[in-house]
């Protein structure tokens, strides 16, 4: 094993052959005579949307508009949701031995760290939120992944340097599409792009080599190994991220959505859920309101994830203070459970959200 | 059947329990049963997905024997004994809300296994309440599990 940190950097890549090649670094980081970790630093060519390795394509991304606009798709094999890549949108990867951390959930802390590490040197002050978001004063700039290939770890970055947001509303699937023309102007107000920020992408660039080349203690080699990496890719893409079986591969659970009104102390109160399974995996609440109250955001944090049994919902909804005052705990999970048993059978839509929208979002 | 609460948390005397893997096994004529344990479940969050192994596969004690998805944690999960896998529970699978009814019915994988001997590296009986007691201390030193 080579005690380096190599370094690749890769611009326009294709759907399957960015995906292989970062399981390839995984599934041979650490192995004789190869680099110990690998770093890489990419982007897409303008556009390719990924869905997580736990969603349905077709579910997620309205793929005949993906195809009349020439963007291809492709599944990831890191969960989380669908993503919007391209030529603005920062790739970051690393892998690393299995044994490189005491456990995955430690080395997602610490990769994420190396992250916002790199954007604190630009004077981004960023922090993570859950288990998969870097925000930067709670307006989501990165979104974090993780899996494990072979005896490699791989963790996954995608750092908003632009976004065209209208073109991620036209091919994801996501409840904040439900809201026409004012799902654009929902997304920009909760995420933030280095761009906006006035931060470059090469100084960000230079910054993750120097972070993760310090937090691994490892000194950086540029394309160290890549003739085997491209060997192993080429394969992965073969065999995997190009074929329909793994494109189309189903999830365990059916994604789908949910839509009801309640009655509010603020007036009607419309929540549209993305669901998988029982599980509401992101929530959007729109209503005649002009003011984001706490209890509204603290409803939707508590919405995010909840089980969809009323037993189980109502005792994690009356732990929200004040939300009484909004509505009754009990009334909003019976409304939400009844309208997902009512549903449940029925083939609709099915919509899990995406990764680049935070995962709570209040209209 | 012996029951322990430490913490809040219910264990069952006569069960095995990995702290890695977070994982409850029963042991009947070299078949593990094996589920989440209820701190398993605290620190992975609301399980969203869930992909095991197949029956008829080979698992490895410490290695992948699946993957998940979840509130908290998105990852592997971890197979606590060496084995092939003879079955599994579908019907939690496909409804994984039932975990939280009562973790110790949700069993997700039967091995049969391989390596007896790895049932000394587990934990059980009167071994339960210092080892799990172990195991919150170091969750919450790693930020994984609140104060």
């Amino acid at each position: 094993m080579s005690e380096v940190l190599a370094l690749h950097r890769d611009e326009g890549v294709e759907a399957a052959w960015g995906l292989a090649f970062d399981e390839a670094m995984a599934q041979l980081a650490g192995l004789p005579e190869l680099p110990s970790a690998h770093l890489r630093l990419y982007d897409y060519a303008d556009h390719a949307v990924l869905v997580g390795r736990y969603q349905r394509l077709e579910d997620e991304v309205d793929l005949d508009m993906a195809l009349a606009l020439g963007v291809s798709v492709n599944r990831r094999p890191t969960g989380g949701g669908a993503i919007l890549m391209g030529r603005e949108q920062l790739g970051v990867a690393l892998a690393v031995p299995v044994a490189t951390f005491a456990s995955p959930r430690e080395g997602m802390a610490r990769f994420a760290g190396g992250v916002i590490a790199a954007l604190g040197e630009l004077g981004v002050r960023a922090e993570l939120r859950g288990k998969n978001d870097i925000e930067v004063d709670g307006r989501k700039i990165a979104g974090v992944g993780f899996c494990q290939s072979g005896d490699g770890l791989l963790f996954h970055a995608s750092v908003l340097v632009d976004l065209d947001t209208d073109l991620l509303l036209s091919l994801l699937r996501i409840p904040l599409a439900k809201l026409a023309a004012h799902g654009s102007r929902a997304v920009e107000e909760r995420i933030i792009t280095l761009c906006a920020l006035g931060a470059g992408r090469d100084a960000l660039e230079q910054a993750l080599a120097a972070s993760f080349s310090t937090m691994l203690g490892l000194e950086v080699a540029e394309g160290e190994g890549r003739e085997c990496l491209e060997r192993r890719a080429a394969i992965l893409a073969e065999e995997r991220y190009a074929t329909e079986a793994w494109l189309f591969a189903q999830g365990a659970a059916a994604a789908g959505e949910l839509s009801v009104e309640l009655r509010s102390s603020l007036g009607m109160l419309r929540v549209i859920a993305a669901t998988q399974g029982d599980v509401i995996k992101s929530a959007v609440l729109a209503g005649d309101f002009n003011e984001v109250t706490p209890e509204l955001r603290s409803l939707e944090e508590a919405l995010r994830w909840s089980v969809l049994e009323p037993g189980t919902l109502e005792r994690r909804l009356a732990s929200i203070p004040g939300l009484a005052r909004l509505a009754g705990p009990a009334a909003i999970a019976q409304a939400l459970c009844a309208a997902h048993a009512s549903r449940a059978g029925a083939a609709g839509p099915r919509r899990i959200g995406s990764c680049y929208i935070p995962e709570e979002i209040i209209l | 059947m012996k029951r322990l609460n430490v913490e809040g948390y219910e264990l069952r005397g006569d069960l095995y329990y990995d702290a890695k893997a977070d994982m409850w096994l029963s042991v009947e004529d070299g078949l593990a049963r094996v589920g989440y344990d209820p701190l398993g479940l605290e620190i992975n969050g609301t399980l969203a997905a869930l992909v095991l192994a197949e029956p008829g596969r080979e698992v490895t004690r410490g290695q992948a024997a699946g993957s998940l998805e979840a509130e908290k944690f998105v990852g592997p999960v971890t197979a606590p004994v060496s084995g092939v896998v003879e079955a599994v529970n579908q019907e939690v699978v496909g409804n994984l809300a039932r975990i939280y009814a009562d973790p110790y019915a949700a069993w997700l994988l039967a091995i049969r296994m391989s390596d007896p001997s790895e049932l000394e590296e587990l934990v059980t009986g009167d071994a339960l309440n210092e080892s799990f007691a172990r195991r919150l201390q170091a969750y919450r030193a790693q930020g994984v599990l609140a104060r």
